[in-house]
């Protein structure tokens, strides 16, 4: 294997049981993450866009091993980890770090700032003592809180102040590999921005590896070398960003690209679209419901995601 | 007294907390209005208290340590400060509702989505629970929650962060609200459906008059819905106009910090632009005006050091609290 990519994922799936009835008998599957592949190279950043719901979190969280995957491999370091062991998984644990996407629910409220941050530290015996606090005290600057925060609790702090409480954990150690869910939609611009060239400068120095997932298309880009989108549990198109943004293919890749709310006033109503989101996945591609130029063929066999141009696949027919 | 088109008016709010340390106070002399069927938008710097404001009209301020310490917020013509817990509950969540910020914070784990929409319907409707079940079902349909009728007996952690979003959306405006208090309510969505939802509420505007006092950090949304926008800073008003004219003619340094910070897509920027330095924290607010840390000609400057300058009326309708805002009257 190319010893430059850090994580490797081939053939994905996470699918949850549908279970119903007294005997919660299984009806089926929710197929949240549904045969993806795709590889981040060290030191790069790879974004994760794509509808609600389509799977970015169960994507992360199972590559994080915090979920059971249905099948696949992840390579990480050449190393598939699927298979490991919970005895086995700790080294894991402390190179691949994870930003929630939820901060107030992934926060212990019974625990201090300090503790919170401490507490990664302290299971992979990193710092103790003075040592300890002066490193806390570091990312927390860092991240655009103070030191003065260190014995307060979750619940004082107003939403984004939690977000960054998030990623000092996430950084506090020292990961190769930094998996941020939605690090920064709870944050406003100009501190959006700063958490933004923090990671970024983070990145240059320490060769981080992120795989970022986020809504805000003008942050993914920015942040991103490569980019996928996601749509039903699918991967639908992957190409490296300036690419993604200049010549998107895939139908769904050209709608949220124009449905971007810019901040001029009075573009109102970007909404020039109707869409219908089905009961179940259709037969086909997954969009086909969606799509404006789908056709009866579209409806009925899946496309593959295929390299349309150098670096750039998509799943469509029609590209 | 509020004239007859105002739904809400705030008039200076003040919201502390007592905490270990002092007395940290969150909003300060706040003062706004919203008229019958048109938006507001409160933005600012993540942690200058606009879910506090939010909370304060909720009268859902963790009390102690937080305190309403002085003000009056009229809902149509009531100082609803002076209402009962009792006659709070006839308003909250039926004449004024809140999307939260923090979805999982709101909705209950141990109980369905169903049965929590079932049970928002039911409190102010008179329904069946049959009745209130195909409605909630309905308004989970009109968030474009897929399959609506399985997810109604889902838990929320088994939905993904948007659809919890949604579901919080679908419950705030079950009862058809006058007044919508949405708190970052799109976070979570791609664009393409926050686009929906907020043509949903659009729409619930003009059937239903409603208003709606939005709270977001994307200025994109802001640009595209807000009649009028309120940006705070350290608990404070620091400017107040008509949308069109924030985006064409902003005149306090922190908004205009703001604007000039927003990643600009399909340029491939090196580095995004930032407001340097931090926000200050309510415990520990400069002197002067509470923005001179971080402002270019504040930081500097002997007045802005020491003297706090007031919320005023710098040109027709725009109001600005700056000392170098142009019109402002020293
Ligand atoms: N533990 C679970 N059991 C059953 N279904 C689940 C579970 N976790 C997630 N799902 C389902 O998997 C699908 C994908 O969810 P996921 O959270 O990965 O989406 P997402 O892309 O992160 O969306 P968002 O952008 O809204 O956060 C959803 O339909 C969700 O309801
Ligand atoms: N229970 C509390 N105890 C002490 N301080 C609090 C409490 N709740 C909020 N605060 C403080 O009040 C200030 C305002 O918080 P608020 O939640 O209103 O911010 P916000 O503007 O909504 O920010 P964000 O955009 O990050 O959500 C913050 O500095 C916060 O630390
Ligand atoms: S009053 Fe002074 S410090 Fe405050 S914003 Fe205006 S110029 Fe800057
Ligand atoms: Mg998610
Ligand atoms: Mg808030």
């Amino acid at each position: 294997m190319n010893n430059n990519i850090l994580l490797k994922v081939e053939n994905l799936k996470t699918w949850f049981p549908i279970k119903k009835g007294l005997l919660r008998k299984i009806i089926g599957h929710v197929k949240a993450v549904d045969d993806i592949s795709f590889q981040i190279p060290h030191g790069s950043t790879f974004g994760l866009v794509g509808e609600s719901g389509s799977g970015k979190t169960t994507a992360a969280r199972t590559i994080a091993r915090l979920i059971h995957a249905t099948g696949g491999k992840v390579y990480f370091n050449g190393e598939n980890i699927l298979p490991l062991h919970q005895s086995e998984l700790r080294r894991i644990r402390k190179d691949i770090s994870i930003v929630f996407q939820d901060p107030y629910s992934s926060l212990n409220p019974r625990m201090t700032v300090g503790s919170i941050i401490a507490e990664p530290l302290r299971i992979h015996k990193i710092a103790k003592g003075s040592e300890l606090i002066d490193r806390i005290a570091t990312l927390l600057q860092k991240v655009g809180l103070s030191a003065a925060h260190i014995n307060r609790y979750p619940h004082e702090f107003s939403g984004g102040q939690r977000q960054r409480i998030g990623i000092a954990r996430a950084l506090a150690v020292e990961p190769k590999l930094v998996i941020c869910d939605e690090p920064v939609s709870a944050l406003d611009v100009s501190i959006q921005s700063q958490i933004l060239n923090l990671l970024k400068d983070l990145q240059e120095q320490f060769r981080l590896t992120y795989l970022f997932i986020a809504h805000d298309l003008s942050v993914v880009e920015f942040i991103s070398d490569i980019v996928a989108v996601m749509y039903l549990g699918k991967i639908v198109e992957i190409a490296p960003a300036v690419e993604l943004y200049e010549k998107p293919l895939h139908p769904y890749t050209k709608l949220l690209l124009s449905a971007i709310p810019l901040p001029v006033p009075e573009r109102k109503k970007s909404t020039a679209f109707v869409s219908e989101i089905g009961q179940e996945a259709p037969a086909g591609c997954p969009f086909s419901g969606r799509c404006p130029i789908a056709d009866g063929f579209c409806c009925r066999e899946i496309p593959p995601l295929e390299e349309k141009a150098p670096g750039h696949f998509a799943a469509c027919f029609k590209t | 007294m509020t004239e007859n088109g105002k739904i809400l008016s705030i008039q200076n709010l003040s919201t502390f907390f007592d905490t270990e340390l002092g007395v940290a106070k969150a909003v300060q002399d706040v003062s706004f209005e919203i008229e019958k069927g048109k938006t507001l938008a409160l933005v600012g710097e993540s942690g200058c208290g606009k879910s506090v404001t939010a909370l304060s009209i909720m009268r859902l301020i963790p009390t102690p340590p937080g305190r309403i310490e002085s003000g009056k917020i009229f809902y149509r013509e009531h100082n609803i400060l002076e209402f009962s817990e009792k006659q709070m509950r006839g308003i909250r969540g039926n004449k004024i509702a809140m999307i939260f910020q923090e979805p999982m914070t709101s909705l209950n784990p141990v109980y369905t989505i169903g049965d929590q929409i079932v049970e928002a319907i039911t409190l102010h409707q008179k329904k069946t629970y049959e009745q209130a079940w195909s409605m909630a079902q309905e308004m989970l349909d009109k968030v474009r929650i897929p399959d609506p009728a399985r997810r109604m007996s889902e838990y929320p952690h088994l939905l993904s962060g948007g659809m919890r979003q949604r579901v919080m959306i679908a419950m705030a405006i079950s009862c058809k609200p006058s007044l919508l208090i949405a708190d970052e309510p799109t976070t979570a969505l791609d664009v393409t459906i926050q686009a929906q939802i907020l043509d949903l509420l659009d729409e619930l505007q003009q059937s239903e008059n409603m208003s709606i006092l939005l709270i977001t950090h994307d200025l994109g949304v802001v640009a595209q819905r807000a009649d009028d926008v309120a940006v705070m800073y350290a608990s404070k008003i620091a400017e107040k106009c008509s949308c069109k004219e924030l985006f064409k003619n902003p005149l306090h340094p922190y908004t205009q910090g703001l604007l000039h910070s927003l990643p600009q897509l399909g340029t491939r920027q090196k580095r995004l632009n930032t407001i340097a330095g931090n926000v200050p924290e309510p415990l520990n607010f400069p002197s002067g005006c509470k923005f001179h840390t971080r402002c270019p000609i504040g930081c500097n400057d002997k007045r802005c050091q020491t003297a706090e300058p007031e919320l005023k009326e710098v040109s027709k309708d725009h109001f600005a609290a700056c000392w170098y805002a142009p019109g402002y009257e020293k």
